[in-house]
């Protein structure tokens, strides 16, 4: 009987495990935004596609999808130099944006889940961003 | 079939002596505007040189330019610092209070009192935390003032003379720049915090230009200090993000520069009591591509002198005034950020008749001052650097 119990409610308890993080993920992407809005939209742009030579797109960008953890790097601390973005090279500067790892957290889900980008229902959590240290 | 291609073997000549001529027209047209770049007396980039003057900068802001030749330098993250003879001392100026460092904020323009040999006066704007009793959000922050006087490697005296009311929980805007007008006044450009809407609001600071004796304290003859409800020290308003500001050197008239929406950044003329427009009037749209007004002009509403579509996010300018720059003497040198370039506009009056693009990809570039020497010096947040321009030979 116990056995039949946890049959019936193991994948209950599973589903609504995932369905909290789905809802984790929503919630993170829509406080996101306001973070992007704030901090990212004018040299990304309203959707993601960056200024041609200037700023990188984030858009279907491949540094973004491939390496999230550079991306991460970036925004928690600047980026500064030569970088490759879907094959075009840019040379510029991104200052960190002093923004606190649940915000970047926050940002990071947005852009991974925005204009075309999916993270396949992968979140970017707090602790995740607190474990990017500064190469020095 | 025959006569066809006869017809067409006589046109060809016809044809291609039309595509030619039209060709050395656009050639002649594109010609007229390079001679005249190209006329001998013109200065142009090619005459000039960048030497780096301060380097291993972190995120500097602004510049001011000591007696003894050193330069003080702000850094964005808090820090001010001591260049010299083209060394960046290691040792911090102490005595900076906290700033609110996230987004645009941070340590902001540092400007010297017009008569600072005499009286020692270093006046700087920084981002500033809301202090118990300050109106605003819990956790939010505005734009102050400061002036203190320097003793070796320290701040002495200081005096917070004035701070941007209401505190904003936003990382955007903080405007910031401090203008002497050698009558005793000082001016200080402030953003509008993110809260477009209250640019039009006159008891707030947002997006505004205020207008303050040395000492912080309130002109009786600000345009709004008999308008009930209106902040006094209030100069101008409408404004969304001036980070440029500096004085016409004969005409005492005060120019800004700000950052607009997409394609909307101005350049106007400041004036007493004038309302600059933002967000009722704009050339730009949001940068989600939304309409922020369908007016770019209405009455009562002051207009640009120019503005800039695409947006070059102008960070700091200059009026010339150097015998090592004849020519330009009057223009205005504007530097962007987001294209990593310097604009040469020449003035004419109250307008701008000209547009020169200068030294693209020297950086992103935050500040732009002539120095005591009548050279251009130009701070670089992307590099860290100072670097000056000069005259060849």
């Amino acid at each position: 009987m116990k056995k039949l119990l946890f049959l019936i409610l193991g994948p209950v308890f599973y589903s609504a495990t995932l369905a909290d993080q789905d809802d984790a993920l929503a919630k993170s992407i829509e406080r996101g935004k306001l973070v992007y809005s704030e901090n990212c939209i004018t040299c990304h742009m309203g959707t993601g596609e960056g200024v041609p030579a200037s700023f990188p797109p984030l858009a279907k960008s491949d540094y973004l999808i491939k390496t999230p953890e550079k991306a991460i790097y970036a925004v928690k601390f600047g980026l500064i130099g030569k970088i490759k973005v879907n094959g075009i090279d840019y040379d510029n500067m991104m200052p960190a944006p002093g923004l606190d790892n649940n915000e970047i957290a926050d940002v990071m889900n947005y852009i991974q889940n925005s204009w075309g980008n999916s993270s396949d229902k992968k979140i970017v959590t707090e602790k995740m961003v607190e474990a990017v240290e500064e190469k020095k | 079939m025959k006569n066809n291609i006869t017809l067409l073997n006589k046109s060809l000549p016809v044809v291609l002596c039309g595509i030619l001529l039209s060709a050395s027209l656009a050639l002649m047209s594109n010609s007229g505007i390079t001679e005249d770049k190209n006329s001998p007396k013109k200065l142009t980039e090619a005459n000039l040189k960048v030497d780096t003057v301060a380097s291993g900068l972190k995120m500097p802001w602004a510049t001011g330019f000591l007696p003894n030749g050193d330069l003080l330098v702000t850094e964005r993250g808090g820090k001010l610092r001591l260049v010299k003879n083209g060394v960046l001392d290691p040792q911090e100026i102490s005595g900076i209070p906290e700033v609110y460092y996230k987004g645009q904020g941070g340590l902001l323009d540092v400007a010297l009192h017009p008569d600072y040999k005499t009286n020692g006066w270093i006046y700087i704007s920084y981002s500033s935390p809301k202090k118990e009793g300050e109106e605003g959000d819990d956790g939010g922050a505005n734009t102050a003032l400061m002036r203190a006087k320097l003793k070796d490697h320290a701040l002495t005296d200081i005096q917070q003379i004035f701070k941007a009311i209401p505190n904003v929980k936003a990382n955007v805007h903080f405007g910031g720049r401090i203008v002497f007008d050698k009558k005793g006044y000082v001016f200080l450009s402030l953003g509008e915090r993110g809260q477009k809407e209250n640019s039009q609001n006159l008891s707030k600071d947002q997006g505004k230009v205020v207008r303050l004796h040395e000492d912080g304290k309130i002109p009786t003859d600000n345009p709004f200090v008999k308008t009930e409800g209106a902040r006094p020290e209030i100069w101008s308003y409408g404004h969304r993000n001036p980070q440029g500001m500096t004085i016409h050197p004969t005409t005492g008239v005060i120019w800004e520069h700000e950052h607009g929406p997409q394609g909307g950044d101005e350049l106007n003329i400041v004036e007493k009591g004038k309302n600059y427009g933002w967000p009722l009037i704009t050339y730009g749209i949001d940068y989600d591509n939304s309409i922020i007004s369908k007016d770019t002009a209405r009455a009562g509403l002051e207009q640009p002198v120019i503005f800039w579509r695409p947006s070059i996010a102008p960070c700091g300018m200059t009026f010339v005034t150097s015998p090592k720059f004849k020519e330009w003497n009057g223009d205005l040198i504007v530097g962007s950020l987001k294209f990593m370039q310097l604009q040469h506009l020449t003035v004419k009056g109250n307008k701008v008749t000209g547009k020169e693009i200068l030294f693209q990809g020297i950086g992103r570039v935050r500040d732009v001052r002539q120095g005591p020497d009548g050279n251009i010096y130009v701070v670089l947040e992307s590099s860290g650097k100072i670097v000056k321009i000069s005259p060849k030979s």
